[in-house]
């Protein structure tokens, strides 16, 4: 019963999102004027015109530090389910093959560090 | 509320989109994010199978598997960088010193 | 739980720890040539430590971490193998990592080790989980290792970048084929898929299953239409990784189409023989006609290279415990003739270039190394007196028994074909003979002069290789008796 209604609803709510759409842009291109000019084609930004190129590329050293933080970022997967479960099922011997695993990512840190992956210049 | 069908669907339609693209798109990163897209798919039907049977072990698989594919990302980024380095253009089609 | 049973893998590790250790502390001025030493010497340890342990021989062969490390005969005897690879690619890439000027000598040494490590932990994997993490691991890698050259050569990052995204396509083939095995099955282990797969009926969901599984595992080893990496891949990454990536890599590839498709998907053979045996004969095909027409030396054995993956094919499709046996015993001639072969181009290449007319006048320059690319390449070919002709014969004998025992016309046919694409490659690999022999010296190109410098450590792969290549050849029993005592 549930299932059928929020189905429902949500099949009902994507139709009417579609035809909104659809009626939208059919009523512009049948009823507006189709005159096209250099001014038309320009991107408007709220009345002022454009400033600079659009697409700006970000200095390479980003990369690297995103790279950097990926890795050390995605260690949480493995973290939040650890502490869900140390106290009532893994207890001391848990701790210490947590431990080793930080103790690898430590160790990675370490390796970043000393090989001046910290470094912004 | 919606079943295990719904979601194995919801994984399917992710995994034609991501091959799609992979098939398509001629920038790398675009590429990556593709099979990021295939990855999460086989996660999304893993998690959904996990929680239909009643197990944990497809939950297990897919910490692992969303580790592994940050470090593959994290390689196939530092991949890039390099080729950007030395031609400053890292389309796959200019790519194209190996043929035969 | 046995904490102490996978020891070979603690040994690699330890020797990666090593690695990375040195490579913090020894000033970045000095040369990291040593490392290549180090890893040698580490190698060689664990090597011995392989092959002085008994495979089980009693049914439950002992498991570690909840039996998701299985310590039996055919991930022994494939360690051994792969072990025994790492250690001559180390020893082959002193002198090539210091003659192009490699600035991260330390990292590739150590990617080397884990990649080692990764390749020992995917042949002993018993759970789908173990197996996806080893071999994504040994994947990203071989990515890195292939792109090693980065700033000395485009192509090398041309070539990682292409393997990346296609290797990674395939782990999400194969992922998404895993996800669907474990929702018909309800297991992540190879013993449960195995107990399961005896019984379970068959659906469409399981067809789908189970191509996209044996297309990730096609993709490793390269079977044709997944190939399309090898090429590039081999032709451009540094030759010590190329020869390391097509020997330890496609062997490893084999164990796990091995323990996948033949062990625990064992009841579904009916299925998977199919999807193979197409996959295979194209292979055939598409390699030994695609190795005519090529000009540069690498490339020429990345398809050989793709052809004798189909050959390895063989024993899985027959699925019985000949063809396993065939398989394991063709793959070991393969490991020491294909890096022979490589070692030979990788020195000639030094002073001749890379393409095929570089070995000009060889027969000449250096009758030695002429003699031994000679005997890996005719071996290659199956020709009498070299390991790879018994290796072929077994292979095939194996195949023919399966086909007339099991009824099995399709698989009498494909050897049929793998027998008649075996002479079309004798053609090219003749072609490498001809230009070392016959076709004349071209007195204007480079390095043409005097003998091909041979440094310690190509020395003694060549010496290795080439024993290795006579004794499979001319008195394989003890190996074969020990293959046997292996698969048991």
């Amino acid at each position: 019963m549930a299932f059928t209604v929020t189905v429902m609803g949500l099949l009902i709510f994507a139709a009417a999102v579609a035809a909104n759409f659809a009626g939208m842009i059919l009523t512009s291109t049948i009823l507006g004027p189709k005159r096209r000019n250099s001014v038309k084609d320009q991107p408007f930004e709220c009345g002022s015109l454009p400033v600079g190129p659009t697409h700006t590329r970000f200095h390479i050293r980003f990369y690297l530090t995103a790279i950097l933080f990926l890795i050390f970022d995605i260690e949480v997967v493995f973290l939040y389910p650890f502490i869900t479960i140390l106290r009532p099922e893994l207890g001391v011997t848990g701790l210490w093959i947590m431990g080793a695993f930080l103790a690898v990512l430590v160790f990675g840190l370490a390796y970043e560090w000393r090989r001046g992956g910290m470094e912004w210049d | 509320m919606f079943g295990v069908g719904f979601f194995l669907a919801l994984a399917f339609a992710l995994f034609a989109v991501g091959a799609f693209g992979v098939l398509t798109r001629r920038d790398p990163l675009v590429m990556f994010m593709c099979i990021e897209m295939m990855f999460n798919s086989g996660n999304l039907a893993l998690v959904a199978l996990s929680r239909y049977l009643g197990l944990a072990s497809g939950h297990a698989l897919v910490f692992f598997v969303v580790a592994v594919a940050a470090a593959e990302v994290a390689v196939g980024l530092g991949i890039i960088i390099a080729i950007f380095r030395t031609e400053k253009d890292v389309n796959v089609d200019h790519l194209s010193e190996l043929k035969g | 739980m046995n904490l102490a049973l996978p020891l070979p893998e603690y040994g690699v590790l330890g020797l990666a720890l090593v690695v990375l250790l040195y490579d913090l502390v020894v000033p970045e001025r000095v040369s990291r040539r040593a490392l290549g030493w180090v890893c040698a010497l580490g190698f060689a340890g664990v090597l011995a430590l392989l092959l002085r342990s008994d495979a089980p021989q009693v049914a439950p062969v002992p498991t570690a971490f909840g039996g998701m490390y299985v310590a039996d005969g055919l991930a022994l005897a494939f360690k051994t193998l792969i072990v025994a690879a790492a250690m001559l690619a180390s020893l082959a890439s002193l002198d090539y990592l210091e003659a192009r000027g490699v600035r991260w000598q330390g990292e590739y040494y150590l990617l080397l080790t884990l990649v080692t490590f990764a390749l020992m932990c995917l042949v002993s994997a018993g759970d789908l989980l173990t197996l996806y993490v080893a071999l994504e691991l040994n994947s990203i890698g071989f990515y890195a290792l292939v792109a090693v050259l980065k700033g000395r050569s485009l192509t090398s990052s041309e070539a990682g970048l292409k393997y990346l995204i296609l290797g990674a396509l395939s782990s999400a083939l194969l992922l998404y084929g895993i996800s669907l095995l474990y929702g018909l099955s309800g297991t992540v282990s190879l013993a449960g898929l195995a107990a399961w797969a005896a019984g379970a009926a068959r659906s469409p969901a399981l067809v789908v299953a189970l191509a996209l599984v044996a297309a990730g595992l096609a993709f490793k080893m390269s079977l044709v239409p997944f190939h399309m990496w090898a090429p590039d891949v081999y032709q451009a990454a540094p030759t010590p990784v190329t020869a390391f990536l097509s020997v330890a890599g496609k062997t490893a590839a084999l164990a796990l189409l091995v323990r996948v498709l033949d062990a625990a998907l064992g009841g579904f053979i009916g299925v998977w023989d199919k999807l193979l045996m197409v996959l295979m004969a194209a292979t055939f095909v598409w390699a030994n006609l695609g190795a005519l027409k090529q000009r540069d030396a690498k490339r020429l054995m990345a398809y050989s290279s793709v052809a004798q993956a189909g050959y390895l094919a063989i024993g899985v499709a027959a699925g019985s415990a000949l063809g396993l046996q065939a398989a394991l015993f063709y793959a070991l001639v393969y490991v020491f003739t294909n890096v022979a072969a490589f070692q030979v181009l990788q020195l000639v290449a030094e002073s001749g270039g890379p393409e095929l007319s570089g070995l000009r006048g060889l027969g000449r320059r250096s009758p030695g190394l002429a003699l031994i690319l000679a005997a890996a390449v005719l071996s290659l070919a199956g020709i009498p007196p070299f390991g790879g002709f018994f290796g072929k014969f077994y292979l095939f004998a194996a195949g023919v028994r399966e086909g007339i025992v099991a009824g099995r016309s399709w698989l009498l046919a494909l050897v049929g074909l793998a027998v008649v694409m075996s002479i079309v490659s004798l053609f090219y690999y003749l072609i490498l003979v001809k230009q070392m022999y016959i076709e004349p010296a071209d007195p204007e190109a480079p390095g043409t002069g005097g003998p091909v410098a041979v440094p310690l450590g190509a020395r003694l792969v060549l010496g290795v290789c080439a024993a290795m290549i006579l004794w499979t050849g001319l008195y394989p029993s003890p190996i074969l008796a020990w293959i046997r005592q292996a698969l048991f």
